[in-house]
C-alpha cells in the first residue's frame, strides 16, 4: 500500500506489523526450542522456552493496546481495518501457542527419560511438519502471500492425521508395557499440545486469508480453499 | 434489490470548455441513503446539483445525457423546473433560514403552492417540524425568528422547510459539516429516519459520516464516477485500488 497522508498513522501501522512479526519469530524460535528440548533432552533449551514465553506475554499486551489505540484515534477502514481485526486475533492465537509450547517443555522437564519412547512414535514427523507450517505462516504474513497462508491451513489437516497415528501408537505402547503408563500419559499430553498449536496456527493462517483477500474462510473445507487458490493464479 | 429512483445515463457537464463531469452512469435506489464521496473538486456537488437542475442557474453550463427520475427525463425540454424542484428538496452546507419566524419558514413553501388555510398550514408546519426532529425544541416559540435558533437547529429547520412541500427526494450538500458533534448526530439520526419515506442523496467529506448514514456510496474522482456499491462493501473491501487509496487516506 502507498503512503498514508498522515505519517503518524503509517508509523502506527508499521509498528503493529513489526510487533506481530516480532512475536511470530519469537514464537517460531520458542516452538523449535520446545521440539529440540523434547527430541534431544536439552534442559538449557527448555528453560529458554519459558523465558521466551515471558517476552511474548509482554508484547501481547502492547499489541492489544496498540490495536485499540489505532481504532480509537484513526478509525481505519478496508485493508487497514482488516489488519487491526486480524492483528487482534493473531495476537491471541500466538499467545496461546506460546503457552502450549511452554506446557510441552514443562512435561519434558518433568520426564527426563521420555526421549526413548518419543523415538517409537511419529512425534518427530509431527514436529517437523509443524515447523514448516509456522515458517509458511510467517513468510505468508511478511510477503502478503495468500498461497502460503492456504498451504498452512492445509498443513493443519496433515498434522491432525499424524496426531491420530501418534495417539494410537502411544496407546499401544502403554498396553504393551504398563510400567510406561506415566511416561505415555505425558506423551499423549505433548501430542495433544502439538495438535492444538497446529490448530491455532491454522486459525492464524485463516486470518491471513481474511487480511489479504477480505474472505472469511474459517469453516471452509479443502475444496473451497482450492477454489480460492485457483482464483489467485 | 431496491427500486431505482434516479437513473443517470451518460451525463456530461461542461463549465464553458472545462468538462466537470464525464459520462456519469448511476442508478440511485429509492428510499435509501446514497453518499457521494471524493476529494474537493471531484464533481460530487456539481453532480448533486444536476439532479434538481440547479446548474441551469449557472451561465455557460452545458449538460448532455439523461437524468431520469421515476421514468421522466428531467432534462427534457417540456419539464417545468419549478415543479421538478418541488419534488426535490435541497439542504446546503450552511443553514439558510429566511429572516422570518420559525413558522413562516416552514409555511413559506406550501403558501407558494397555494395553500392559505391556516388550519392546514398549522398541520403542515407541525408535521414537518416533527419529521425534522425539531418540533419539541420549537413548538413553544414558533413566532420567534428562525435566526434565534442554534446552527444545528437552523439546519433541521431547513430540512423541515424542504419537507413541507412534500418532496420525494432530498439532496444534502455537506449538511453537517459546520455543526458540532451533537448536532451532527441529530442530523445523522434524522437522515436515518427520513429514508423510510424519502430518497436521500448526501455529499460529504466526512468519510465516517458516509459510512454511518448511507446504504450505498459513490466515489468520484476528477469528474468521473470511479466506484459505486453498497457502503459496507466500499468501506470494507472496495473493488478498485483508487477507492481503497482514497478511503484509507492514501491520496487526497
Amino acid at each position: 500500500m502507498g503512503e498514508h497522508l498522515l505519517k503518524q498513522f503509517d508509523d502506527e501501522m508499521n509498528k503493529l506489523r513489526f510487533r506481530l512479526v516480532r512475536v511470530g519469530t519469537l514464537l517460531q524460535q520458542q516452538i523449535e526450542l520446545a521440539i529440540s528440548s523434547l527430541l534431544d533432552n536439552n534442559y538449557e533449551r527448555a528453560n529458554l522456552v519459558i523465558e521466551l514465553e515471558k517476552k511474548i506475554d509482554q508484547l501481547d499486551i502492547k499489541i492489544d493496546k496498540q490495536c485499540a489505540r489505532i481504532i480509537a484515534l484513526h478509525q481505519p477502514v478496508a485493508q487497514d481495518l482488516r489488519l487491526i481485526l486480524a492483528g487482534f486475533q493473531i495476537n491471541i492465537y500466538m499467545e496461546m501457542m506460546s503457552d502450549l509450547a511452554t506446557n510441552i517443555t514443562k512435561r519434558v522437564l518433568e520426564m527426563p527419560d521420555i526421549q526413548s519412547i518419543v523415538a517409537q512414535t511419529n512425534i518427530n514427523k509431527m514436529a517437523k511438519r509443524l515447523e514448516e507450517m509456522i515458517s509458511d505462516i510467517l513468510d505468508g504474513f511478511v510477503n502478503m502471500n495468500v498461497e502460503l497462508a492456504i498451504k498452512a491451513v492445509k498443513a493443519s489437516e496433515d498434522i491432525d492425521s499424524i496426531f491420530d497415528d501418534n495417539f494410537k501408537l502411544i496407546n499401544s505402547i502403554m498396553i504393551d508395557d504398563h510400567s510406561l503408563i506415566k511416561f505415555c500419559a505425558n506423551l499423549q499430553d505433548i501430542n495433544r499440545n502439538f495438535q492444538i498449536i497446529a490448530k491455532q496456527g491454522k486459525s492464524i493462517a485463516q486470518e491471513l486469508v481474511f487480511l489479504f483477500e477480505a474472505k472469511v474462510v474459517k469453516h471452509f473445507n479443502i475444496e473451497d480453499l482450492n477454489e480460492i487458490e485457483k482464483q489467485e493464479l | 434489490m431496491k427500486k431505482t429512483k434516479i437513473s443517470v445515463e451518460n451525463l456530461n457537464l461542461f463549465y464553458g470548455k472545462n468538462q466537470a463531469l464525464h459520462d456519469i452512469i448511476i442508478q440511485i435506489p429509492e428510499n435509501q441513503v446514497t453518499a457521494f464521496i471524493g476529494p474537493s473538486g471531484c464533481g460530487k456537488s456539481t453532480f448533486l446539483r444536476s439532479i434538481n437542475r440547479m446548474n441551469d442557474l449557472i451561465d455557460n453550463v452545458k449538460i448532455d445525457g439523461k437524468v431520469i427520475i421515476d421514468d421522466i427525463d428531467i432534462y427534457d425540454k417540456n419539464i417545468d423546473v419549478v415543479q421538478l424542484r418541488k419534488r426535490i428538496g435541497m439542504v446546503f452546507q450552511k443553514s439558510n433560514p429566511f429572516p422570518k419566524s420559525i413558522y413562516e419558514n416552514v409555511a413559506y413553501g406550501p403558501r407558494v403552492n397555494g395553500i392559505n388555510e391556516k388550519k392546514i398550514l398549522d398541520e403542515i408546519v407541525e408535521e414537518s417540524l416533527k419529521k425534522a426532529a425539531i418540533w419539541d425544541e420549537s413548538k413553544d416559540r414558533l413566532k420567534n425568528s428562525a435566526l434565534s435558533l442554534s446552527g444545528g437547529q437552523q439546519q433541521r429547520l431547513c430540512i423541515a422547510r424542504s419537507l413541507a412541500v412534500n418532496p420525494d427526494i432530498l439532496l444534502m450538500d455537506e449538511p453537517a459539516s459546520a455543526l458540532d458533534p451533537i448536532s451532527t448526530s441529530k442530523i445523522e439520526e434524522l437522515i436515518h429516519e427520513l429514508k423510510e419515506n424519502y430518497t436521500i442523496v448526501i455529499v460529504t467529506h466526512n468519510m465516517q459520516q458516509a459510512a454511518r448514514v448511507s446504504d450505498t456510496t459513490a466515489f468520484f474522482y476528477l469528474g468521473k464516477l470511479i466506484e459505486f456499491d453498497k457502503t459496507r462493501k466500499i468501506f470494507t473491501n472496495p473493488t478498485l485500488k483508487q477507492t481503497e487509496d482514497y478511503i484509507t487516506g492514501r491520496f487526497g
